[in-house]
């Protein structure tokens, strides 16, 4: 044994190792860390799934319907109601908690048919054998003629509540239905017919010839005939038009010359690969997506030939999810030498033929016949089914993030994330008001349409998308040559002290023994 | 128009006119583009497709050049159309926009520059600050009352180009889609973008331009759009690739042209020059006929201009119909003519010795070239050379945009002059008398790139020199492209002469050049990490060591070790085998 090292000095050596450790632990390894970690937004997750769970169980959308009665038949609207609740529970067990028909009388005259669902009834004076509903196709208004049998059998209100849900609401009641319960998809969509919804659509007429021929449509004015169509869809998107013209348009397939019919029939199986997609400037060069609407101009027009298609009653078909193509003949033979022109009697037709799919392409459903309705009914289920998409939407930007420890989650994400929800509050806060008018669907239905754009920000920031895959080995493997040697040097070391400090405190605890032993000898 | 130059070239040029229907120019403001509702627009010649780029981004005027190839003035003479549709190596873009500030005008310009990318399936994407420029010259050729529809707002000239941009066939076919005919019909039928790219020069242009009616105070003006395909096809080459592909093979003995006056025999031979006596048409050339009129029922669709030497060239319309092809003689020189049915069209040459005999060549006005000189990694100069070959004094406007990395001392200026007898040279920018005015905008790093507009007027044969030195300077990692060591291509630089009102009527640009800067080797990050960390553990591992370890004597440490493992039991043989020795060495004495 050498020269004994006096016990401070041990107790420093012992304590600077264990605060090298401690320095590394506490300073060093958060700094390093902190220095070359990803940068992650907090992302509102608590709020998301509040939210969550509030479009499940709190909202309901509570439809107005003002019945036209007089004062005396008060009672009447709660008789409906009570009959109305429990026919809906029945068909469609659990709807009423998001899905309401709520039946008022009309107490003041402001009441709008454009706006509100209106309930007339008429009592029928002559002898009629069959209670009859009229749905106006201008309105949101239903009329319904009774007969004195139904009125002495307390029949009304069933036959009120049959007009409403097996009539008006049926295919509404129904997407909401299949959406709330299974969770599937809208059945108006299942034909992928329907466009991506978007705030915003372009729509596009084209007239498309076969030939260079030049010649004209007289769309400019038809355009126009759009208007009020599009004026109801307002707070559903806003729609910008332009139409063009293109010659020298081949399609894939050539068509071929039908002898029994004298004409050129396109076939029913060629549709799909009628548009000319290489050839044809059909591409938009825009984020919005676009609905086109193409009239096409055959080269047989010139040979006073017809160009069919196979089993069409209308001449046009529907492309899924793109637009809508009308082949179009000249009923008049064309004058040589004199520039063709499509006139706008002919194209009355067609515009028709065109809003009818434009109706389609959107997922407007397809009954009843008021197009009124028929808007609103698609207001409410767009704007469901996109608060639900929203949902949907942040719980996978969370599922994503948490997933995938190496992505980069920018401010920007955060920031469109956080509006979002925004935008899903204020419009189920508008759903759990007390609704008096469907005007005030309208507005969440532009609430939701921000909040799509919002989320899309949110989920496709460039930024996120460019780091997903920056591997954390390499990392490691960059700083191994500093982590390794520093970290089993500290680590032996701390091993080391640690049993010396052991031994010290067993040679003591012995000494003392002995001390004692001694004493007590 | 298609012209026949000197040593078998032939100059091609295919020039549309497209005007659109009655548009609203409006000012689009881009934070709030939703809540402003528009009449809806009508497209019927004019493409659809592009229209919304360039309103979407307040664009007033848009110009687009894509060119390939060295323009060889000597042999070919002046550009065509006084180069004012051709551009320099490479891409190059120029906007005038409207815009309330310079960075809501940028904002827009990059809008543009992406949308265009996308569309013309060129790299504009990589437009950015740092090689956008504003043009002071080009203010003067804006004249239009209409350009700014928003009180207040300002116009903006914005310029950018990418020297290092391939040209080919991808840019050409949303080129044909701009048409109306997208290229079926008409003189753009003959475009193959195999065959017009595969030329000695070709440059293609978009010019868009809004045609305001001054006279009408509503805001419906036109869009013009202005394309042109200019190109420079080696008729020989053609003729080659048409008989026997595209693999280059040797001649055959028996068609080798030797030199007569030499000796020539099976086995030697001096090779004359390319021949003069040849017989080709468009349709080989383009490798198609023209397909009829651009749109039937039209006549004045389709022009098809022609300017030959008649003395030594005959040519012939070849008209296919139905009924068999018809030739038709083309007398003059300089003749136009429409293509007015609905028939395929070829047009046929034959010349006796059109290698020389060709249509007058205009001489070009001013000639420019520029070098770069100086061979280290740090450092280098430029040298510019500009002639004016003419009998008159000559205004121009000299414009050179050089990238930030340039480090440019304009101070170091140099400026000499040369005519046919003697050269003399003025130190300085300051004594020079034809110089009259400079614009200098210096580089910011990684912003905005050098920016020089001199102001010339150089007087008759005499050609004026000037250079001046930059600083390379070294670049962050990753700004280096994925071919560093290739180098990096400069903008080649614009003369624009000017008429009396300022407006400029020709244009020449000079080549490209490839400036290599100093390039790191690339594993250099990880291998500084890598090291700095070795290094630090080193440090760090011996002061930890030093710290917390027991001091001990020589004497201690070979005590302590003396009952501990492996070394206890190497200094117990140690000490065996030590006193063997030991023993030896005392028993030595005591023998003595």
């Amino acid at each position: 044994m050498g020269t004994i090292e006096p016990r401070a000095e041990r107790r420093t050596r012992y304590s600077l190792a264990i605060y090298v450790v401690a320095v590394l632990a506490v300073l060093g390894l958060p700094l390093w860390l902190f220095t070359t970690s990803i940068i992650r937004a907090e992302l509102p997750i608590k709020d998301i799934e509040r939210l969550n769970e509030q479009l499940n169980d709190e909202i309901t959308f509570k439809i107005p319907i003002y019945m036209d009665l007089p004062n005396s038949q008060r009672v009447f609207v709660d008789a409906c109601q009570n009959l109305l609740t429990k026919e809906l529970e029945q068909r469609y067990p659990g709807i009423t908690n998001i899905w309401r028909l709520d039946l008022h009388r009309i107490l003041d005259r402001n009441v709008s048919v454009v706006d509100d669902y209106v309930l007339r009834i008429k009592n029928d004076d002559e002898d009629a054998q069959l209670e009859l509903y009229y749905i106006s196709p201008y309105s949101k208004e239903i009329t319904l003629t009774v007969t004195k049998n139904a009125i002495s059998t307390n029949n009304v209100a069933h036959f009120v509540v049959e007009t409403l849900l097996d009539k008006v609401f049926k295919l509404e009641l129904e997407a909401f239905y299949q959406i709330h319960r299974f969770g599937k998809k809208n059945p108006i969509h299942e034909n992928h017919v329907v466009l991506l919804y978007s705030p915003h659509y372009n729509l596009v007429f084209s007239l498309f010839t076969q030939d260079g021929t030049p010649i004209s449509w007289g769309i400019e004015s038809l355009i126009k005939t759009l208007y009020p169509l599009l004026q109801k869809l307002q707070h559903f998107a806003n729609f910008t038009i332009s139409t063009q013209i293109q010659y020298y348009s081949e399609p894939s397939n050539p068509m071929r010359y039908d002898n029994s019919s004298d004409a050129f029939v396109i076939k029913e199986s060629e549709l799909s690969t009628f548009i000319n997609h290489g050839d044809w400037n059909l591409f938009g060069h825009d984020i919005n997506p676009t609905v086109n609407f193409l009239v096409y101009f055959p080269k047989s027009n010139y040979d006073n030939k017809k160009t069919l298609i196979e089993r069409s009653t209308t001449n046009s078909f529907l492309i899924n999810q793109w637009g809508g193509v009308y082949v179009f003949n000249k009923d008049m033979p064309i004058i040589k030498n004199v520039p063709a022109k499509i006139t706008e009697d002919e194209l009355l037709p067609i515009m028709e033929i065109f809003s009818s799919q434009l109706f389609e392409l959107l997922g407007v459903p397809h009954e009843p016949i008021s197009p009124s309705i028929r808007i609103d009914s698609l207001t409410r289920l767009a704007t469901y089914e996109n608060l639900r998409q929203l949902i949907d939407n942040l719980q996978s930007l969370i599922k994503v993030s948490e997933a995938l420890a190496d992505i980069l989650i920018p401010d920007e994400t955060q920031f469109h994330a956080v509006e979002t929800i925004t935008n899903i509050k204020e419009a189920l806060q508008i759903l759990q008001q007390n609704i008096t008018s469907c005007k005030q669907f309208e507005g969440i239905t532009v609430l939701s349409a921000q909040a799509v754009t919002a989320s899309n920000k949110a989920f496709f920031d460039k930024e996120m998308v460019q780091q997903a895959y920056f591997p954390s080995e390499h990392k490691l493997a960059v700083f191994l040559p500093l982590l390794g040697p520093v970290g089993s040097i500290v680590t032996f070391g701390l091993i080391a002290t640690l049993k010396l400090m052991k031994r010290d405190r067993d040679d003591e605890k012995r000494k003392r023994a002995e001390e004692k032993a001694k004493k007590s000898e | 128009m298609v012209k026949p130059l000197p040593r078998n070239a032939l100059l091609a040029s295919f020039d549309f006119e497209i005007a659109s229907e009655p548009i609203e120019l409006r000012y689009w403001n881009s934070t709030t583009p939703e809540q402003e509702q528009y009449g809806p627009e009508h497209f019927t010649f004019f493409s659809k497709a592009i229209a919304p780029i360039i309103q979407q981004s307040n664009a007033r005027e848009l110009h687009l050049r894509f060119t390939q190839g060295w323009w060889d003035s000597d042999t070919w003479g002046a550009l065509p159309k006084n180069g004012l549709k051709s551009g320099g190596t490479g891409v190059e873009v120029l906007a005038v926009i409207e815009a309330y500030d310079v960075k809501e005008a940028q904002r827009n310009w990059f809008r543009l520059s992406k949308a265009l990318s996308g569309f013309f399936c060129a790299s504009l994407n990589f437009i950015e600050p740092a090689i956008t420029t504003y043009p002071q010259y080009k203010a003067n050729d804006i004249t239009s009352l209409h350009y700014i529809q928003k009180p207040g707002n300002k116009l903006y000239i914005l310029r950018a180009a990418l020297p290092s941009e391939p040209i080919c066939t991808e840019n050409l076919t949303p080129f044909l889609k701009l048409l109306p005919t997208r290229g079926k019909a008409g003189i753009s039928s003959l475009l193959d973008g195999h065959k017009v790219f595969d030329s000695l020069w070709h440059s293609m242009a978009v010019d868009v331009t809004s045609v305001c009616d001054d006279t009408q105070d509503n805001n419906k003006c036109h869009l013009r759009m202005e394309q042109s395909v200019t190109a420079i096809v080696d008729v020989l080459r053609s003729l080659r690739k048409h008989k026997e592909g595209g693999i280059p093979r040797p001649v055959k003995g028996d068609e080798l042209r030797c030199d007569p006056s030499k000796t020539h025999n099976p086995w030697q031979c001096f090779p004359l020059d390319d021949p003069v006596d040849l017989k080709w048409n468009l349709g080989t050339i383009f490798g198609r006929n023209i397909k009829g009129q651009a749109f039937s029922g039209n006549i004045r669709s389709s022009i098809l201009g022609l300017k030959v030497d008649s003395n030594h060239w005959k040519t012939q319309l070849v008209k296919h119909k139905k009924s068999g092809s018809e030739r038709h003689d083309i007398v003059g020189n300089s003749i136009a003519f429409y293509l007015d049915d609905d028939i395929e069209y070829d047009v046929s040459f034959e010349t006796a010795n059109g290698g020389i005999n060709v249509a007058p060549i205009e001489k070009p006005p001013i000639l420019l070239s520029r070098a770069l000189t100086g061979y280290s990694q740090d450092h280098g100069g430029l040298r510019t050379e500009i002639t004016n070959p003419s009998n008159s004094s000559m205004d121009f406007v000299y414009f050179e945009t050089l990238p930030w990395f340039m480090r440019l001392y304009l101070s170091s200026m140099v400026v000499s002059f040369e005519n046919e007898t003697s050269s003399y040279t003025i130190a300085g920018i300051d004594g020079s008398t034809h110089i009259k005015d400079i614009y200098y905008k210096p580089a910011v790093d990684r912003k905005r790139p050098a920016q020089i507009e001199l102001s010339i007027s150089l007087p008759p044969k005499l050609t004026l020199l000037f250079s001046y030195e930059f600083d390379k300077s070294i670049l962050l990692l990753d700004e280096y492209p994925p071919d560093a060591n290739h180098g990096f291509a400069i903008d080649p630089a614009v003369i624009t002469i000017i008429d009396d009102n300022k407006r400029g009527i020709y244009e020449v640009r000079s080549t490209s050049l490839v400036l290599s800067l100093p390039t790191p080797d690339f594993s250099m990050p990880y291998n500084v990490i890598i090291f700095t960390c070795t290094v630090m553990s080193l440090a760090f591992g011996s002061l930890y060591q030093l710290l917390v370890k027991k001091v001990v004597t020589e004497e201690e440490f070979e005590a302590a070790s003396v009952d501990s493992g492996i070394k206890g039991l190497v200094s117990r043989v140690k000490s065996k085998l030590g006193k063997r020795k030991r023993d030896t060495v005392t028993e030595e004495p005591q023998k003595k």
